[in-house]
């Protein structure tokens, strides 16, 4: 089932900003199934997923979630058992439909780039063009060089090149024929850390110039939080979620999501008319219909500590962060929290400490799914929304 | 056979998953006739006798007694081989014996001489009447000398030793290719482990190779069975050579197929073991960068191991070229000129069948290479391409001789369509070893990025694929040209009459008028041929060696 926004209680979060629901999506999945032959498990599920004009969706998931199937799907280098694809307008795939990928006129970057080893950098971004004089073409290598940031690069081969480098050309290559949207797979995969902060930033600013929309697939949480305009989050072959990534990390829809992007614990929660009471201390209700049983969502960031002998928690870990510390609690039932404190709080392992809950906002769980998101403090909208 | 080495990574099976439309099975399915045809006409052959009859016509030929011959013969083959080629292969690879250059460089070279070459060698050299016996005569001052060895040298001892010692490139080929793939730092945690470098040998290092030994030593082995140049030659009595007797005599052809059937079920069933026994564990270690390995230094047992150098190069390599070289001599340059111009009319028909067949399966495996490359996986054709591998050429001839005539005597007239499709058969499955080792340099989703930018199958095999795996696919259809111009089993059972090969002439040459300077001169001639693209391939490194022949 698709979660996305609007569904909440309050939609404290807002619409995302560069996405108005009007404009035509450029790629469509519609309840997409995809099982391949012998495996048990469904590899997608019921999968309907939209690509906005100019946007960058990044998909987002645990390997074996099903994103790169998801991407072969679009691509056309798998056909769906039910559902639709469709580019624009144009049905690709589905009710008896099937347009192979070099009619589908959607651009890919290949994990390992694929670049054409044989060909320099200008043939394997020509190799794409396929129409106007070879003036046009040749101003188009250009351009492209221009923008990758590489102009005299062009008679170089794939190996005389860096790693981003490599990256970059294959980017080139599958916007020179100006598809209606670009695939990226993994595309840092194989880059050190540093090169990969910085490409990401490089590949968010060439796919803006170009005005491409695109879809990222990754299953590194922090690149999808920070290029992505919307992130789908795919679990099993099945979305999860779809929201800009604010929503996700303060709103997330299910436990998996709360999970998968930051530290998440959930610590079981009475709801009565006034109070929402835990073991670690009571929150006022902020307007919650009351039950007997849920679980509330704190990120470590929400939770302060307070050197206490009588404290009700015990530091059992303390990891170092550099500028942050994260300890490791536990409570008297067993129950686990974690806490990010700034490197001068220091508590000794084994202290008894008081933790006091300081979330800017409630989420609620029952079962999987969120119940409930609520403000606690006045200005947190405002936060929130920029 | 050897494709247990290159088994593809999974992780490229996973990737290359893609399903971009293709032939389909049926398409598949289509292009393995060649191979299903002509064994599903044996099975009906021999199916026309009832099973009593069938049975009788086994126990009349001696089937059982012959099968422990031949099994005996093998053996002693193989261990020739092993003998020669094993040694030989880790001397020039890591110990310091001299000449180890110029040993490992000529080690796969006898390979250039066809097996029935070297028979008629060692007959032109042995045989009464032979080189040895004149030369040594006229040392003596003598008139005639006969050595003592009746009956040695033809029959199964003579022709287990022909096919051993031509064997041997094959065990030499797989072990040397073992020892460059070994990682060495496994033998340098053994020693490092306090082990000498004896206890090296003998507990790290043989126990590695065993595989590749085992490996050469069950191509020797299976080559002792299907093989019919040798043996007819060497006058030993095989399945191969009752069968053609069979054949010419014109016995039962149900019988005949009947024995056939046997022979191939024990073929396959060798290659079935081959294929578990390997197949199972993995034993080379892909070590990154290829370090300098530390050699064995010999000691006093270096010239010990120089003077088994020169042997083994003496007995594959040297004696034979020597003695069709001598053999020359006795002719004047313008009796040799004049046979030679002779020759040309076989020289073009052997030029010719090699051709059509060699390209004929170069386009099949290319079909079937392509489709497994996209796919991961070989598929049900590449298994009946593999089964079509391990039918002798005896076998095939008999089969295709049958089926022509009985359904298209057309074809019985037009030797390059014939001689071509029996070398499909036979050549198909090397030649896709050979292509698919080369598709698997190729990154599976270079297609898939060609087709993302707009460009069809057919533009991105011919622009992607074809560049990147164009030199292997060449070097492939190099062995594939040279394994059909030494051709000779089924060659000599298919070909219409007058339309002689090389191989055939030199064979008939051999068994009809003996060992005349006539034959070395042809024989001279086929080695040329096959010995000049071996050597180009050589000089791309050695690569899938096959052994049918």
């Amino acid at each position: 089932m698709t979660v996305d926004s609007g569904t909440y209680p309050l939609e404290i979060f807002g619409a995302p900003p560069s996405a108005p629901h009007e404009a035509e999506p450029v790629l469509e999945l519609l309840g997409v199934s995809k099982r391949f032959p012998g495996a048990a498990q469904y590899a997608v599920r019921d999968l309907s997923l939209s690509l906005l004009p100019g946007e960058l969706l990044a998909v987002l998931g645990p390997s074996g979630c099903g994103k790169t199937t998801t991407l072969r799907l679009l691509a056309g280098f798998e056909r769906p058992d039910s559902g639709e694809v469709r580019v624009g307008e144009r049905r690709v795939a589905g009710g008896g439909s099937w347009s192979p990928p070099e009619r589908r006129r959607i651009g890919m970057v290949f994990q390992d780039y694929a670049l054409f080893p044989h060909l320099t950098v200008a043939r394997n971004i020509a190799f794409g063009l396929r129409t106007g004089t070879n003036a046009q073409k040749q101003a188009r290598i250009e351009e492209l060089l221009h923008t990758i940031g590489m102009p005299d690069l062009g008679d170089r081969y794939p190996h005389q090149l860096s790693g981003g480098q490599q990256q970059r050309v294959a980017l080139a290559r599958a916007l020179a024929p100006r598809p209606e949207a670009v695939l990226l797979d993994e595309p840092f995969n194989s880059l050190d850390a540093s090169g990969r902060a910085h490409m990401r930033q490089e590949v968010r600013e060439i796919l803006r110039r170009e005005g491409a929309a695109a879809i990222l697939v990754t299953h590194d949480q922090a690149e999808a939080l920070t290029m992505a305009d919307r992130v789908a989050v795919l679990n099993e072959g099945r979305l999860e979620q779809l929201s800009t990534p604010t929503e996700l990390y303060h709103a997330p829809a299910t436990r998996f999501v709360a999970r998968f992007l930051g530290l998440a614990d959930f610590l079981p929660t009475q709801v009565t008319t006034q109070k929402l009471e835990t073991e670690a201390g009571a929150l006022p209700n902020p307007g919650i219909p009351a039950c007997a049983r849920a679980d509330m969502l704190l990120r470590p960031e929400d939770i302060r500590l307070v050197a206490d002998a009588e404290g009700c928690a015990t530091v059992t870990a303390r990891e170092f962060r550099g500028a942050a510390l994260t300890y490791t609690l536990r409570l008297p039932c067993g129950q686990v929290l974690r806490s990010e404190r700034p490197g001068t709080d220091l508590f000794e392992l084994g202290a008894r400490v008081r933790p006091k809950l300081e979330p800017t906002h409630v989420v609620l769980f029952a079962g999987e799914r969120n119940i409930a998101v609520e403000c606690l403090v006045h200005h947190c909208t405002c936060q929130l929304h920029h | 056979m050897r494709d247990v080495e290159r088994a593809t990574p999974a992780f490229m099976v996973m990737r290359s998953r893609a399903r971009v439309p293709s032939l389909g099975a049926v398409g598949a399915l289509l292009v393995s006739l060649p191979v299903a045809l002509p064994l599903g006409y044996l099975v009906w052959l021999a199916l026309g006798a009832s099973v009593p009859e069938l049975w009788t016509g086994l126990v009349r030929a001696g089937a059982g007694m012959l099968m422990l011959r031949v099994a005996l013969m093998a053996t002693g083959a193989t261990l020739v081989a092993v003998a020669l080629g094993a040694p030989w292969a880790w001397l020039v690879a890591r110990t310091d014996v001299p000449g180890r250059r110029v040993f490992g460089w000529l080690g796969p070279l006898p390979l250039a001489i066809p097996p029935y070459v070297g028979a008629l060698v060692y007959i032109t050299l042995l045989a009464p009447g032979g080189m040895l016996h004149t030369g040594l005569a006229s040392l003596l001052g003598r008139s005639t000398f006969a050595l003592p060895y009746p009956g040695v040298l033809y029959g199964p001892v003579g022709a287990a030793g022909v096919l051993g010692v031509f064997g041997a490139p094959y065990v030499f080929l797989n072990v040397h290719g073992a020892l460059q793939r070994l990682d060495p730092s496994l033998e340098d945690a053994a020693r490092g482990l306090g082990l000498g470098p004896v206890r090296v040998f003998r507990s790290v290092t043989l126990p590695l190779l065993r595989p590749a030994i085992f490996a050469g030593a069950l191509l020797v082995w299976v080559y002792a069975w299907v093989d019919w140049g040798v043996v007819s030659l060497m006058r030993a009595r095989t399945f191969t050579t009752v069968v053609r007797t069979y054949l010419i005599a014109g016995f039962s052809l149900s019988a005949a197929a009947g024995l056939s059937l046997v022979l191939v079920a024990i073929v396959w069933c060798v290659l079935i073991v081959q294929h578990r026994a390997l197949g199972r564990a993995r034993y080379t270690q892909a070590g990154r960068g290829r370090r300098a390995t530390r050699q064995t230094s010999l000691g006093r047992w270096r010239w010990l191991a120089f003077a088994f150098l020169v042997l083994a190069g003496a007995l594959t390599l040297f004696i034979p070229l020597g003695t069709l070289l001598a053999q020359l001599t006795k002719l004047s340059i313008s009796e040799l000129g004049a046979f030679l111009l002779g020759q040309r009319g076989y020289v073009w028909n052997s030029l010719q069948v090699a051709l059509a067949g060699s390209l004929a399966a170069l386009g099949l495996a290319c079909l079937v290479g392509l489709r497994a490359w996209r796919r991961g996986t070989g598929g049900p054709a590449s298994l009946l391409l593999q089964a079509g591998y391990a039918v002798p050429g005896t076998v095939l001839g008999l089969s295709l001789v049958g089926l022509t005539l009985a359904v298209l005597p057309w074809l019985y007239g037009r030797p390059v369509l014939l001689l071509g499709f029996a070398y499909v058969v036979l050549f198909a499955a090397p030649t896709l070893q050979g292509v698919r080792a080369a598709l698997a340099q190729v990154p599976a989703n270079m297609e898939e990025a060609a087709r993302a930018l707009g460009r069809g199958p057919l533009v991105a095999a011919v622009r992607v694929v074809g560049p990147l795996a164009g030199p292997g696919i060449a070097a492939t259809w190099l062995l594939t040209f040279v394994l059909c111009l030494r051709e000779l089993s089924a060659t000599v059972i298919l070909r219409p009459a007058g339309f002689d090969t090389l191989p055939v002439r030199i064979w008939a040459h051999t068994m009809d008028v003996g060992p005349d300077p006539y034959a070395a001169a042809v024989a001279l001639l086929l080695v040329v041929l096959v010995g000049v693209p071996w050597v180009v391939l050589l000089a791309r490194g050695p690569r899938g060696v096959t052994s049918t022949g």
